[in-house]
């Protein structure tokens, strides 16, 4: 048969995709030969690098260079299936402007906050940074240092971040960027449940019978998962699905019942569907009487400002989380208030809507899953909002059963794994622990072998008070890596900025690219990434997933663990810690910090030999310190709901969902049967609380913090699109993504354009009360704004949305709110 | 049988899209209508076998999957299969399905 390389690599193409869709192989592609041996190239597993969805793929290195990927048959997550971003995963790391070399801004041979960046060794860097360091603490002491960390850094270099800063430097001022982004979703489990993360997983999505996207657009922001909602609704006729946005996008194509709401009302329609509920006798009294308590928030709590901010001095009981006890009938009396009507009128969506999804949540044989990301978390009443989804899952019993159950998604692919169950908050311990409890600090004390009170009690600087103190120069040497927070952080201009360049602070920044992050610091460390070393992420439905190290990073870039246990070596311990607590461990005298963190009989436990031959960071430190670090964590949540498998167990499967007893994972959590912590004969047992209840914790609607007036007269909602993960720093750089939306432009309804003289694609002018910034207009294309709303995409560099963004955020969850403030757009 | 000196370089995806079955016999003849986009296979549960290949217009196959995947009444695309000459061809499976880790 003579068949051209073109119609042959096209068969390929369709019974690949045929297979991937179950569809029967067209009988044009059925002698599809893949031949391996010609090839060279080894294929290995990962995680992917980008969303918190956790799809595996299938990593190709062939000549030290990763050359190509694609979605692993073989995964449950995604089961062969890749998003466009995640297709171009190989690509990622080989950007032009790649950084391999560390880089100091210098005058006359040595550092100047002035000068220009020039190329040093790692020493010279490490002496630099040390010094500063060093300077910080002797003035101000440990309050005076400072890191931002990351939902992608992987579980062994949270875990050793965290060690470093709490223990070692004995500062609480760690965050991870997670901040911004799941923050409230982790108030709100705490509250309600005890435990952190969602108590279902995955395979909720193929049980559903309706789905609710509370402000999330999964069709651009977890196309995987979309995929999978897709299917479960095509397949069955009887499922139905509800969107609720701010404006309309693209998962609005599937949606039976799609709903636009002003801004913030999300609290209120929560309000009226439990008020729906209660109404027409739908509560599940077996399961409310059995397992759960009634509560309420204190109100009028500000907006998390600075508080000399008008609003802050306004709020009677700001930053309060006090919660109350009241009786059903009391909770029964505040929901009252969000009438059909009522609700009507604040959230602008038609009643026919509201009732329509108000009645599937209250049937009883409707299976419901809640889903939900930024819209949600991003918002400053974020924590109130989470609890509020809760108790109408909570009333009816729609929780911890396959196919039902609300669901976070996360945007980091180990937001989980790293940010949230390492604990890299500043006020938290690893497995849900917290600085403020003396129990959890000599627990964490005890495992790392430390003397009894080396942690601090008080929680440090979380991201948004992080660069406020930046700016007031209380925090003066500062490490950020893993993210790029000038980008991303809300108002750049009056907070970021002046507080990056303030003459008093050093700031770092490790990153694989030249960020504007890393443009504001004073020292950049270039930084190996992805599978360029051995890591693990934890993703959305509490899945561990590892990888192996499968390239060499190029030049001298490093790990981020490297680097951090690399600068531990630079101190002594006297250098770090008072006499006092020096006294009750007299034998870390004159060791450094590196040996007191990292060689203290746990991190160091497991031989070289037992390592890949391709592994830096172990080869550099000499034992398998991947392994040390996991196997050390793993030991504080062990025999307390969130135990881990040993470490090789996760290097052959496709990732498990902790809590993993005796080898077997958990995928529904707190239902008898299916989770080993719930107790015989309970039923289901929210064991994060000591009675085994949920708390169901009422809020009402409270107005935001700034709404269109008449000069600032729309509203701004920022977020992603798909082809651009977070701050673009790595799809940016992959040429197919970029040129596929290579700028940021502004959506704005047709009538608003209209209105001010403007036509698609012309140039304006975005305008707040805290800056500016130069876009085009666009009225077409894949989101559809209501009048009175624009949305802007914040992955391009070039044009900083954050200048404009308000720092307002959740008084208790002090989450950034980028979904509303208030802004003009002027022709330019 | 193949080639691979006498080939024009080539540029090929497979795209797996989604549609309501309702509509999705139009929605692909739209699709097949677009430059550099066939249309394979239409099942009936709403799914489509897509090849995107890059033409004289469109050198870039993205901009195409992009432009299927805002496309009116498609639900979802997602990408199978991708193919350029700085490519490679895709991996290998064991006799038993699964895939080989070496």
């Amino acid at each position: 048969m003579n068949q051209s390389r073109r119609d042959f690599i096209k068969a390929n193409a369709i019974a690949a995709t045929a297979a991937a869709a179950g569809v029967a192989i067209p009988a044009s592609a059925s002698n599809l030969i893949t031949d391996s041996d010609k090839s060279k190239i080894k294929w290995d597993k990962a995680p992917c690098r980008f969303c918190g969805t956790g799809c595996s793929v299938l990593v190709g290195s062939q000549n030290g260079k990763v050359v190509a990927t694609q979605g692993d048959p073989d995964a449950e997550v995604n089961k062969g299936l890749n998003c466009i971003k995640g297709y171009f995963l190989s690509k990622i790391m080989y950007g032009k402007d790649r950084l391999t070399q560390p880089l100091l801004r210098m005058k006359d041979g040595k550092f100047h906050k002035e000068g220009d960046f020039q190329p040093v060794s790692w020493d010279m860097a490490f002496d630099v940074m040390a010094d500063k360091f060093k300077s910080a603490l002797k003035a101000k002491g440990p309050t005076s240092v400072g890191m931002f960390g990351s939902g992608q850094w992987t579980v062994m270099e949270g875990y050793a971040a965290v060690k470093l800063m709490k223990a070692g430097f004995r500062s609480n001022n760690i965050d991870p960027n997670a901040r911004h982004c799941m923050a409230s979703a982790v108030g709100a489990f705490m509250r309600t449940f005890g435990i952190d993360e969602p108590m279902g997983c995955y395979d909720d999505l193929e049980q559903a019978d309706s789905f609710v996207l509370w402000g999330s657009n999964m069709a651009e922001m977890h196309p995987i998962l979309w995929s999978r909602l897709t299917d479960r609704r095509l397949g069955h006729s009887h499922v139905r699905v509800h969107v609720l946005s701010t404006y309309k996008h693209r998962s609005f194509e599937l949606a039976d019942n799609g709903m636009i709401f002003t801004p913030n009302t999300d609290l209120a329609i929560a309000n009226y569907i439990a008020n729906y509920i209660i109404q027409n006798d739908a509560v599940d009294w077996g399961f409310v009487k059995k397992h759960t308590h009634f509560k309420q928030v204190t109100t009028d709590i500000g907006y998390g400002l600075r508080p000399e901010h008008e609003l802050q001095k306004a709020a009677k009981n700001a930053d309060s989380g006090k919660i109350l006890d009241v009786t059903f009938e009391e909770y029964k009396k505040q929901v009252a208030e969000y009438t059909l009507e009522k609700t009507v009128e604040i959230s602008g969506v038609p009643a026919k809507n509201l009732e329509e999804m108000a009645k599937m949540y209250a049937d009883p044989k409707t299976k419901v899953m809640s889903l939900w990301t930024m819209g949600m978390n991003q918002h400053t009443r974020g924590v109130w909002m989470n609890s509020l989804v809760y108790n109408i899952h909570l009333l009816t019993g729609k929780i911890s059963k396959p196919g039902s159950g609300p669901f976070s998604l996360t945007g980091q692919p180990s937001a989980c794994g790293t940010a949230r169950e390492v604990g890299t908050f500043s006020h938290r311990l690893p497995a849900d622990m917290v600085v403020k409890k003396k129990k959890h600090r000599d627990y964490a004390e005890k495992i790392w072998k430390l003397p009894e009170g080396t942690i601090p009690a008080k929680p440090g600087y979380h991201a948004v008070l992080q660069n406020r103190m930046l700016k007031d120069g209380k925090l003066n040497a500062y490490w950020v890596m893993c993210n790029n927070n000038v980008q991303a952080a809300p108002n750049l201009n009056e907070e970021t900025l002046p507080g990056y360049r303030n003459p008093e602070n050093f700031v770092v920044v490790s990153d694989p690219y030249p960020t504007v992050t890393c443009q504001a610091g004073d020292l950049i460390l270039p930084t190996a990434m992805w599978v360029e070393k051995e890591g693990c992420y934890g993703n959305a439905e509490r899945r561990t997933q590892h990888w192996f190290q499968q390239v060499k990073a190029p030049g001298e870039a490093k790990s981020d663990l490297w680097q951090l246990m690399e600068f531990s070596k630079r101190f002594k311990i006297e250098d770090v810690w008072d006499e006092a607590l020096l006294a009750k461990a007299p034998h870390l005298r004159g060791k450094t910090m590196y040996d007191v963190l990292y060689r203290n009989g746990n991190v160091d436990a497991y031989p070289i030999e037992e390592a890949k031959e391709l592994n830096d960071d172990a080869h550099d430190c000499g034992f398998y310190v991947q392994k040390g670090l996991f196997e050390e964590y793993a030991a504080f949540g062990r025999d307390h709901g969130h135990d881990l498998a040993p470490y090789e167990m996760y290097h052959t499967a496709r990732g498990l969902r902790w809590p993993v007893v005796n080898g077997v994972e958990t995928k529904w959590r707190y239902k008898e049967g299916s989770d080993p912590y719930v107790g015989k004969g309970k039923d289901f047992e929210f064991y994060g609380k000591p009675d085994g209840k949920a708390l169901i914790i009422s809020a009402p609607y409270e107005a935001p913090p700034e709404a269109p007036d008449s000069e600032y007269d729309m509203w701004l909602c920022t977020g992603r699109v798909l082809e651009h993960w977070h701050s673009g720093s790595m799809t940016q750089r992959v040429p197919e993504l970029y040129r596929a939306f290579p700028d940021a432009v502004v959506f704005m309804h047709p009538d608003d354009a209209k209105k001010r003289n403007l036509r698609r694609g012309d140039e304006v002018m975005v305008e707040s009360r805290r800056g500016e910034m130069k876009s085009r207009i666009e009225t077409r294309g894949r989101n559809r704004p209501p009048v009175g709303l624009v949305f802007v995409p914040w992955f391009d560099a070039r044009q900083l949305i954050n200048k404009i963004t308000l720092d307002a955020t959740d008084p208790l969850s002090k989450q950034t709110d980028y979904k509303k403030c208030a802004i003009k757009v002027r022709k330019v | 049988m193949i080639n691979l000196l006498e080939e024009d370089p080539v540029h090929i995806a497979g795209v797996l899209v989604k549609a309501f079955p309702q509509n999705i016999q139009a929605v692909a003849e739209k699709l097949n209508a677009l430059p550099g986009t066939e249309v394979h296979e239409v099942s009936n549960e709403g799914s489509m076998v897509v090849t995107v290949e890059a033409t004289d217009k469109e050198k870039n196959v993205v901009d195409i999957i992009t432009k299927l995947s805002v496309f009116e009444g498609v639900l979802d695309a997602s990408l199978i299969f991708h193919h350029n000459d700085a490519g490679l061809v895709p991996h290998a499976k064991n006799n038993d399905g699964k895939i080989n880790f070496k």
